[in-house]
């Protein structure tokens, strides 16, 4: 009951008053305006806008990490899929998170704080995030990612010392030891549920995505030397050589895709020990990778 | 029809969630925008804003090319820029002319937008392919800033706007257009040097030179030098990496006026000749700008291949990064007497032969 009196039906949703209303909220949130934050708990929608807000973070948070889908070649709409998964799953690492510092500051401190106050504080804090598409930005894109980080954090610490009698050290610390919490409940109790948010991870992207950095480096090596690439229509076909490294040469892929379902499954791992001398006998006997469900 | 509506609506999407994203940031903006009384003034800031929307919305599409053709959404190929005859006297195979001794690759500036390079850019490299001795091959047309070889006047959605910027830059040499071109293949630079989507463009690029080796009759193991010109020099670099990897052969980098990151490729390279003027900005920005060039990074690639000599920085005096100023003008002199154009090509040659 508590619940649906946050959230708005169509009619005041698209009416420009609320709207209007809500986003000078998340100005303030974008501040660091402590008023705000005790402002936050007397709108009647504000649960529903944090929330959005938080989802919204969530898409950034996953495109700062959209390379990790292209590199296993996920294909638009799974990628578009992808990226909305990746943001529900932010949304209840959130949650998560919410719960742990409301654990926290009720065990420790105020034993009146209600968990919805830290959803709707936790959720307006998260506003600096929504800037995160400029994360996509080439090579300045890292460091906005990590200054809109500080930001956040920043936000949630003020407002959580704006709801609570708690100071901003100790405001910092619930925060901090919360999402400790989290990440440790994640690794060892919250393991199968961390198993099931990566099944359903691989199951949107239809394959199993390679999240390892160094396996995705070494992805992109895949069908540079040792591929049986057929010339591409209207390439030239490539010149009869001697000597088998130009045997080797000859086979250099004209297309990354076609020769990463060659051998893209095999060479993940394999590339320090690969070489040269050893493939060109082995390249008939390299099984093909199951292929995945778009390659059908 | 249906990918390019979807292309469409993708960025009309992108365009709208920005806007709307940084609509939070606007409330201070705003005040300050309403004070303004001048029409001309409110017009100017209003073109102002349009422009850094645009600006950034570019920047954030321009890592989606080469990460598209990894990912395979624009087919299954990688189109390959392939001139209709090779000429004889490039081709190895076509002839019993000896074993080719060196590759030599150029990968052209920022202003690059399609095979067709700017007069000055091809005089020098006529001038040079006419100095290089006859055993070794030139080649000259690679796009690259694309890692779908693809020019900026072909097959691209904007393709008749960049038709367009060619056709008046044509007409008028000192048109600020070109600013645009520059632009957008700078973001590419960007895309090369980021750690996130740089390996993604590097492999596409040195895949695209492969491929052109290729249908030069490379032979495995023989020598290969890049020559990149500004952009083009961190280009170059980049496919260093995967060049090393796919040929095992020998590779050096000339980089004029070269803005290089000093992160991709440096670890690999056999030499680097690093040719900078004194009064090139834009150079001196890349050593600012990359952290991995500080010489407080003493640990990175970029310094360790200078201890090691393998990086060697060369001063071509009074000269500025590009245009009659530029390292490769054949009008300019130095007070020395001898053009910048023809000390760039006794530098360029001392090192190949």
């Amino acid at each position: 009951m508590l619940l649906s009196s946050q959230f708005l039906t169509w009619n005041e949703l698209i009416s420009q008053d609320s709207f209007t209303h809500l986003w000078a909220l998340v100005r303030g949130a974008l501040a660091l305006n402590a008023s705000t934050f005790e402002r936050v708990h007397t709108e009647p929608h504000s649960l529903l806008a944090a929330l959005t807000i938080v989802f919204l973070a969530g898409l950034s948070q996953s495109l700062s990490q959209i390379v990790v889908l292209f590199i296993n070649q996920v294909r638009p709409l799974r990628f578009v899929l992808s990226l909305l998964i990746s943001a529900l799953f932010f949304v209840v690492g959130y949650g998560f998170w919410a719960l742990s510092i409301w654990s926290i500051l009720n065990l420790t401190v105020d034993g009146q704080l209600q968990f919805v106050s830290v959803l709707r504080t936790l959720g307006f804090s998260y506003a600096p995030l929504m800037l995160g598409v400029l994360v996509v930005f080439p090579y300045f894109g890292s460091a906005i990612f990590v200054l809109l980080s500080i930001w956040t954090l920043l936000g949630v610490v003020i407002g959580i010392d704006a709801i609570t009698t708690v100071s901003r050290w100790e405001a910092f610390e619930s925060a901090a030891i919360g999402w400790t919490v989290v990440q440790l409940l994640q690794k060892t109790v919250g393991q199968p549920i961390a198993t099931l948010g990566q099944w359903i991870t691989n199951w949107v992207a239809g394959e199993d995505l390679i999240t390892n950095r160094a396996r995705l480096a070494e992805e992109l090596y895949a069908g540079l030397r040792f591929s049986r690439g057929e010339p591409a229509p209207g390439q030239q076909s490539p010149q009869p050589v001697s000597t088998d490294r130009a045997e080797e040469l000859q086979r250099i892929a004209l297309v990354g895709k076609a020769a990463r379902s060659q051998i893209g499954g095999q060479i993940s791992g394999q590339i320090s020990g690969q070489i040269s001398g050893q493939i060109s006998g082995q390249i008939s006997s390299q099984r093909k990778r199951e292929p995945t469900e778009r390659e059908r | 029809m249906n990918s390019r509506l979807t292309k469409l609506s993708a960025v009309i999407l992108l365009t709208v969630g920005v806007i709307v994203l940084l609509s939070p940031l606007n409330s201070q903006w705003l005040n300050w925008y309403l004070a303004f009384n001048s029409t001309l003034l409110k017009l100017i800031v209003d073109l102002t804003r349009v422009s850094l929307i645009a600006l950034l919305l570019a920047g954030l599409l321009s890592p989606f090319e080469s990460l598209g053709w990894w990912a395979g959404w624009y087919g299954d190929g990688i189109e390959t820029h392939i001139p209709a005859t090779i000429p004889m006297n490039l081709s190895a195979k076509s002839s019993s002319l000896p074993q080719p001794s060196r590759y030599i690759i150029y990968l052209d500036g920022i202003s690059q937008s399609s095979a067709d390079y700017p007069k000055r850019v091809q005089n020098f490299l006529n001038t040079l392919a006419a100095a290089l001795p006859s055993d070794m091959v030139f080649i000259q047309d690679i796009m690259a800033y694309s890692a779908l070889n693809r020019p900026l006047t072909i097959q691209r959605p904007f393709a008749r706007v960049w038709r367009g910027i060619n056709h008046i830059e044509t007409w008028n040499a000192n048109s600020p257009l070109d600013i645009f071109v520059n632009l957008r293949n700078t973001f590419q630079v960007a895309v090369s040097t980021d750690n996130r989507y740089g390996p993604v463009f590097n492999r596409g690029t040195a895949q695209v030179i492969l491929n052109s080796l290729r249908q030069r009759g490379y032979q495995p193991g023989e020598p290969i030098t890049l020559i990149g010109y500004s952009g083009g020099a961190q280009v170059a670099l980049g496919a260093v990496t995967y060049l090393k990897y796919a040929l095992d052969a020998p590779i050096e980098v000339i980089s004029i006026s070269g803005v290089v990151s000093g992160n991709n490729g440096v670890a690999l390279i056999d030499r680097l000749y690093h040719l900078k003027g004194d009064r090139d900005l834009l150079a001196q920005l890349g050593a600012i700008m990359f952290p991995k060039r500080w010489p407080i990074m003493s640990w990175s690639s970029w310094n360790l291949a200078k201890v090691e000599g393998r990086v060697q920085l060369i001063s071509l005096g009074p000269v500025s990064h590009s245009g009659p100023s530029g390292p490769i003008d054949p009008v300019a002199t130095l007070p020395n007497g001898n053009s910048h154009l023809g000390q760039t090509m006794d530098i360029v040659m001392s090192i190949l032969t």
